[in-house]
């Protein structure tokens, strides 16, 4: 989970892809068990803390007596918390897997981990068209 | 395109501002393209030439155009940065937002790349030029 | 943490619905089996399923990079059903017992379609998580493309 050398956006969309990756572990563990008696369906939380350290919403991030340290500490203290979801409802056997909500779940992250790759075909992309100075190579 | 870098051309397009004349708008081939992606920058704000987008500023010279140039691309630049952290972070969940962001980002990088490398060609081209 | 656990879980549930087919397709079979080896009636058959940590991470888990709460399924048992077997009046038939009942499995076949429909859900929920998985791994591969 570190940032690239690049640039501290590319370096969020490291980061996002990678608790993205996470959560599609956490859905499809939750969607093996959604059968077996006694599991409590699990989920995973750090879109707030990825909010903070990237300094959405005029939060500020992590302050720093040089301006340029900022960009490099951000994305790296961002760690993800995996819990039991308190919203599951219990079944008779003990289950509080939702099937449906865990296959919407599983649609949403599929998605925007693909849209976190998009962007980073695109900035990459820009990079290299100005190295390049616009002949050739990049998209 | 070669016609349109006559040393007349060049120091009206330099007093004026007018950059469409100096790129060579209205002729055919390659660079009309350009210069209509260029009109069409302009009317969307990036104001190489005056309030209408056609009509040449006398009041500005070349160079702030192309600084003002600059400062919107980088503006757009930083505008994409920040359309991807608001995606990433799910505060937005409008993936068409960003992307747009990102594409204009992108246009107006590769727009200003070919500016730059329209005017090193005719600096060039002029350096050559013996007195 | 990668994608390729990811697979292996959703592989661990196909596995543990597999079985769970297979022990339904058993007591659907054998719904009318009055004699088995055993001596009396077919018992009906239940897997048992318990969650259990991605095995084969089990070094990365002692290197405590692993978190311990990803689990897959496994069948740990097949548990024979203790209730007791139905009891059909019908004295002409050769099992029948003194008072002229005989001892039918504890099999009911509504129940198992129901299981049935159940383990196929479930199934096809493991297949699209797999599907996922290996679609955000390719659409990794395109970075910088």
């Amino acid at each position: 989970m570190s940032d690239s050398g690049f640039d501290p956006t590319i370096g969020a969309l490291n980061t996002s892809l990678n608790l993205r990756q996470l959560q599609q572990n956490v859905i499809s563990a939750n969607i093996a068990n959604a059968d077996t008696p006694g599991y409590k369906a699990k989920a995973v939380e750090f879109e707030s803390a990825l909010r903070d350290a990237l300094g959405v919403d005029g939060r500020l991030p992590a302050a720093s007596a040089n301006p340029s340290h900022i960009a490099h500490r951000t994305t790296d203290a961002v760690h993800p918390e995996i819990y039991d979801d308190p919203n599951g409802v219990e079944s008779l056997d003990g289950n509080t897997v939702e099937r449906s909500a865990e296959m919407a779940k599983l649609a949403e992250t599929q998605l925007l981990y693909d849209a976190s790759v998009e962007m980073m075909k695109r900035k990459l992309g820009m990079l290299k068209y100005a190295i390049s100075e616009g002949g050739g190579g990049g998209r | 395109m070669s016609n349109n870098l006559t040393i007349e051309n060049l120091t009206r397009s330099v007093e004026t501002g007018d950059v469409e004349r100096f790129m060579g708008g209205g002729a055919g081939g390659a660079t009309s393209s350009e210069s209509r992606v260029m009109r069409e920058m302009q009317s969307n704000g990036m104001d190489a030439g005056g309030a209408g987008g056609l009509t040449p500023d006398a009041s500005k010279t070349f160079s702030a155009v192309l600084h003002d140039s600059f400062a919107k691309v980088n503006q757009n630049q930083v505008d994409a940065d920040r359309a991807i952290k608001e995606l990433v972070s799910g505060r937005t969940k409008n993936v068409h937002e960003t992307m747009l962001a990102v594409e204009r980002a992108d246009a107006s990088l590769k727009l200003m790349m070919q500016v730059r490398n329209k005017v090193l060609d005719a600096y060039r081209e002029i350096m050559r030029m013996q007195v | 943490m990668d994608l390729f656990s990811s697979m292996r879980v959703s592989a661990s549930g196909l596995d543990a619905q597999t079985k769970r087919m297979n022990t339904i397709s058993s007591n659907i079979a054998n719904a009318e089996t009055t004699q088995t080896e055993e001596g009396g009636p077919y018992r009906r058959k239940d897997p048992v399923l318990t969650a259990q940590t991605d095995r084969e991470s089990f070094g990365e888990i002692l290197q405590g990079q692993l978190d311990e709460q990803i689990q897959g399924v496994q069948v740990t048992e097949i548990h024979e059903d203790t209730r007791p077997p139905r009891l059909v009046y019908n004295p002409a038939h050769p099992q029948a017992n003194q008072d002229g009942y005989v001892a039918m499995p504890n099999v009911n076949t509504v129940e198992e379609m129901a299981n049935m429909i159940s383990a196929q859900r479930s199934y096809e929920a493991n297949v699209t998580a797999m599907n996922a998985a290996k679609a955000m791994m390719q659409k990794a591969l395109e970075i910088g493309r």
